[in-house]
């Protein structure tokens, strides 16, 4: 279990991915995809509920594998950005994340927003089946 | 220099380690190298249930490894 502070920025390319066990900026986030060419800019928020098989709960603790997540995080945004006229950042958190904080925040900007919405709802779905992240522990 | 397993969420409570290390001076299959050692025993219940990464990349239990290399045991992932 990781338990110090890191944040894994993208290297390898340039594109707005982070893995952190810092709290998350929505709007930071939403900065890196505006521009005058994007009319439409949509986001995606997943936050810790206060429930969690009917039992009250306080904080939910995330583990991730770091470098292959974020390797498959860069992967995803690639494929999204290749396939929909879009720019995507996204940032998912690792560690202990309070109820009501985001645990992951995506937005995809786009000229228009049919691709926006596509795009969002495509990065969030790869991300729950292909990132590998765990929730570990409910508190 | 050897080979680095890692175990993560359920693997780790299972393994009741989050890392081990083990040498393989010549390459053979990760099945066969997890198959010398009982103390791996609980992955290889678990292998339905379970990806592996070799150096990052998803690869089957048949996958060759050799020192050097990074082998990551991933339960159903549930991030998000």
């Amino acid at each position: 279990m990781e338990t110090k502070s890191r944040s894994f920025p993208l290297s390898a390319v340039d594109k707005f991915v982070r893995l952190t066990d810092g709290k998350l900026d929505l709007q930071a986030t939403i900065e890196k995809v505006r521009g005058p060419g994007y009319g439409a800019t949509v986001t995606f928020s997943g936050g810790v509920r206060g429930t969690e098989k009917g039992r009250a709960i306080q904080s939910i603790t995330y583990e991730a594998y770091f470098e292959m997540a974020v390797q498959e995080m860069e992967k995803i945004v690639v494929e999204a950005e290749a396939r929909w006229p879009v720019r995507v950042a996204l940032q998912h958190r690792a560690g202990e994340v309070p109820v009501g904080e985001s645990s992951i925040v995506i937005a995809c900007g786009g000229a228009h927003r049919q691709e926006a919405f596509d795009a969002c709802r495509y990065v969030i779905d790869e991300i729950k089946t292909r990132v590998p992240v765990w929730k570990v522990k409910f508190s | 220099m050897a080979v680095k397993l890692l175990f993560f969420a359920h693997c780790a409570d299972w393994m009741k380690e989050s890392k081990f290390e083990v040498g393989c001076s010549a390459p053979k299959p990760l099945i066969d190298l997890l198959g010398e050692n009982s103390r791996f025993q609980p992955i290889l219940e678990h292998r339905v249930l379970l990806k592996v990464a070799v150096n990052r990349k998803l690869a089957g239990l048949e996958t060759e490894v050799k020192d050097g290399d990074e082998v990551a045991f991933l339960p159903p992932f549930s991030g998000g």
